[in-house]
């Protein structure tokens, strides 16, 4: 299966890891091993940055309630079990970064929960009409489905084989990421379209996501149901131009906080951090890109 | 005296209606000069965080005001300086109703406007674009709006959930108000960061003020302002015509100079007070009773509206202060009600009084003075303000006069302003008070005190369809003087129950549409 030119560092990890990769259970192959490291860089990474900007926009929202704290306190745990498990190649923190990973899915549910509960407290919401604009000025819908997907994406790098061999004997896994990637765009691409309409799309390059993502989206369900190479080049293709969004997001966001009041001026730089465009925000996008190019690779290796 | 060569058109007063007018003329490729009696502010040096020095923002020449109910005239009324009051105004930008146009069709009182609102519509539309409107999604009141506001509405603050918590017990639709702030950039513009200064002159652009919009645009386009020129008379040709306009000019040293600025369209855009004074003081041989008063009604049908404040205490902190006073509003009150004892109605709206301005309030509704003035000002986070805008009818006997001996510090007669409130607009102004207080009491409120006040000028110049009622026709062109134009508020035939603003810049981007195609055809 892995006999097609392993690299030699694959090689060479490969022996040096083999009398430990008992503690995963079986053995992982070369390529799956790389990919499990590389998904493990990409969570923790983007936990990290998701910290960030959920930093920010709790104390924004002045940590209203004692809840707030959870996940800008959990997070960092989470990230330093990924950190090490990234550091060691996987020899070391696999196993908490896993458990951390799926406790992590829980706090995403009770946020998820708390943040509609938050929209509905706000005055006008017996009316349907009054939800937008609600949910415009108060906590962000789907915001903390992003804990869930890294969760996921965090259980993905740490599984033991033994657990993960089952499902991926059924489905391989770069077809597993490309409908990884379709259930997370949908969320995403909300999120973004009503806060980027918030914003009136005043810089056209606003609706770049809320149109092409659905596309990227369509692209990796059908990819998902085929091992084609027409349904690679899509799925390629989707994950690619997902990172790219998420990488000119980023540029394009830090750009929208030189355009307020004051720029990145002394005075004026954390008030408009705190309430411009969230400029770590779209890194998560790219985060998912470049997990679905990854395991695109390592599916090719198959 | 310095005598300027003819441009094609001098705009005097260059405020709401002033600074839309020397924008759309210069971008048609008109010579435009606009005369302002004030300073060309620059909002990053000459405003500041203070509520005292900010008053320099209003026109404080003395004038006399009087009548059975004399309203405050050195306030936020009037404006001075480019930008004139839309510099210091609450923001407000809404639309007349659909019945406002026809109140002596459907109520039989004051008179119908030359003007529909479909007339209007497409400037009003034109107008909200151009500065940047943030509105709500939908606008339930009057008929529907045929697009969205170009920008998204700004957040709720803390009176504006009073009156949204109000409004939801008993019933009253409310929505976020549609204000001339941003909401997210636009060109250079950056979105308002919420500081709550915006009536006492925006410091970051993001306000906008004619002076920062059209103004800015005007001067890339051409266009010349000229502050510090206080015009004192519209001359005419032996014709009849109006040639040019005489202006008293105070240079960088204090000293005066008279100068004469010719052209072959004159527009006065002075606002209620100075454009009738202007007019009046441009009298002649041949217009013995004041230029363009053939009809008498220059400076008769003067309107203000009722914007009583009605401040109800809570229980937890509200800071009216931050974030942009105009904040939510509800028109469920516009329309004639046969329930009620009164024809036409109201608006009602969030305010955010700074703390000099709350302490006035306080110590002349409530007499409070010293210690206890002091101690009721601790409360001063905890109070939420609802505002009226309570629509006023025309009569003829509210209005502007020159005063007979007075004068201002350019020698010139000062205004005489009259108002007196009728039946009608007592009772109406009651009723919202009433409603004010109810909706506070509905969102929680401990404790409620009204104090009484009038903003907005309307009338005194009013357009019409019959030159024996009015002074000007639909396209604001002066029925008895050719080359006269009179656009802004002045012209207004009723005072509706919505805030100015947006209706006076729409019907200035109308006239200046008019003037452009009168122009191609060669008909000025």
């Amino acid at each position: 299966m892995f006999r097609d030119r392993p690299s030699r560092t694959g090689r060479a990890l490969r022996r040096k890891a083999a009398p430990r990769s008992h503690v995963g259970g079986g053995e992982w192959s070369p390529p799956l091993r790389r990919l499990r490291n590389e998904l493990a860089l990409i969570t923790t990474a983007s936990t990290a940055l998701l910290w960030l900007d959920n930093l920010s926009e709790h104390y924004r929202g002045g940590f209203q309630r004692k809840l707030m704290y959870v996940p800008i306190v959990a997070n960092p745990i989470v990230a330093a079990a990924g950190a090490l498990t990234v550091a060691t190649g996987g020899r070391r923190g696999r196993k908490a970064f896993g458990l951390l990973s799926a406790a992590q899915t829980a706090v995403a549910i009770v946020g998820f929960v708390e943040h509609q509960r938050g929209i509905l407290k706000r005055p006008g919401s017996n009316t349907p009409r009054d939800l937008l604009f609600n949910a415009w000025y108060g906590p962000p819908v789907a915001a903390p489905l992003q804990y869930l997907g890294l969760g996921l994406l965090g259980l993905m790098a740490s599984a033991p084989q033994s657990a993960a061999a089952p499902v991926l004997d059924r489905v391989p896994v770069d077809r597993l990421m490309r409908a990884f990637t379709a259930l997370n765009i949908p969320p995403l691409w909300a999120e973004i379209g009503y806060l980027h309409a918030r914003g009136s799309f005043q810089n056209r390059a606003q609706w770049l996501p809320v149109v092409t993502l659905p596309i990227a989206g369509a692209a990796s369900v059908a990819a998902a149901f085929s091992d084609s190479s027409t349904a690679r080049i899509a799925a390629k293709a989707a994950s690619g131009w997902t990172a790219l969004l998420g990488a000119a997001g980023t540029g394009f966001h830090l750009y929208g906080l030189h355009r307020r009041y004051g720029g990145y001026g002394r005075r004026s730089a954390l008030f408009n951090w705190l309430n411009g465009p969230p400029a770590p925000a779209p890194m998560q996008i790219l985060g998912l890109g470049l997990a679905g190019l990854a395991a695109e690779r390592a599916g090719a290796a198959r | 005296m310095r005598r300027h060569e003819e441009v094609d058109a001098v705009i005097v007063g260059v405020g709401a209606s002033g600074g839309v007018l020397v924008k759309k003329l210069a971008e048609a490729g008109w010579r435009v000069v606009g005369l302002d009696a004030g300073p060309h502010w620059n909002p990053h040096e000459d405003f500041v965080s203070d509520e005292r020095t900010m008053h320099k923002l209003y026109w404080r020449d003395r004038r006399v005001t009087g009548g059975d109910d004399p309203i405050e005239l050195a306030g936020n009324v009037t404006g001075r300086g480019v930008g004139g009051s839309t510099v210091h105004y609450s923001m407000y930008a809404l639309r007349m109703h659909r019945s406002d146009f026809e109140v002596r069709t459907r109520d039989g009182v004051a008179s119908d406007w030359p003007l529909s609102y479909e007339d209007l519509e497409p400037y009003y539309e034109e107008v909200e674009h151009e500065l940047g409107i943030a509105g709500p999604v939908d606008w339930p009141w009057d008929a529907p709006r045929r697009g969205a506001y170009p920008y998204r509405p700004h957040k709720l603050n803390g009176v504006g959930e009073v009156l949204a918590r109000g409004c939801d017990a008993l019933g009253i639709q409310w929505r976020p108000g549609a204000i001339a702030t941003l909401s997210a950039p636009k060109q250079e513009r950056p979105p308002c960061v919420y500081r709550g200064w915006c009536i006492y002159g925006c410091t970051t652009d993001a306000k906008s003020s004619t002076l920062v919009t059209y103004v800015r645009a005007a001067q890339k386009a051409g266009a010349e302002i000229r502050p510090n020129s206080m015009a004192f008379r519209v001359n005419t040709d032996p014709s009849g015509r109006a040639r040019s306009v005489s202006y008293y000019r105070t240079d960088e040293h204090g000293q005066v100079h008279e100068e004469e600025q010719a052209a072959r369209v004159v527009i006065v855009s002075g606002y209620s007070i100075e454009t009738p004074r202007l007019l009046l003081m441009s009298a002649s041989a041949q217009h013995p009773d004041g230029l363009a008063n053939a009809s008498g009604m220059v400076g008769k049908g003067l309107m203000v509206h009722s914007s009583d404040i009605v401040f109800g205490r809570m229980p937890e902190p509200v800071s009216m202060f931050k974030a942009p006073p105009p904040n939510t509003i509800t028109q469920d009150f516009y329309e004639t009600d046969p329930a009620n004892d009164f024809v036409r109605g109201y608006s009602v709206q969030t305010v955010g009084p700074l703390p000099i301005k709350f302490a006035q309030n306080v110590a002349s509704s409530l007499g409070l003075w010293g210690t206890d003035l002091r101690e009721f000002m601790y409360d001063y986070v905890h109070y939420a303000g609802l505002g009226l805008v309570g629509e006023t009818l025309p009569e003829d006997r509210n209005g502007v006069t020159l005063h007979p001996d007075e004068t201002d510090q350019y020698g010139l007669p000062i205004p005489a302003v009259s108002f007196g409130w009728g039946e009608n607009d007592s009772k109406l102004k009651t009723a919202g008070v009433a409603r004010q207080k109810q909706i506070l009491e509905a969102a929680g409120a401990q404790a409620t005190f009204a104090a009484s006040d009038t903003a907005h000028l309307m009338g005194g110049c009013r357009m019409g369809s019959d030159p024996s009622d009015s002074v000007v026709d639909r396209d604001c062109a002066a029925w008895d003087v050719s080359g006269l134009y009179i656009c802004d508020g002045s012209v207004f035939v009723t005072s509706s129950a919505s805030n100015p603003s947006l209706t006076i810049q729409a019907i200035a981007a109308r006239t200046a549409d008019r003037l452009v195609a009168a122009g191609r055809r060669h008909e000025l």
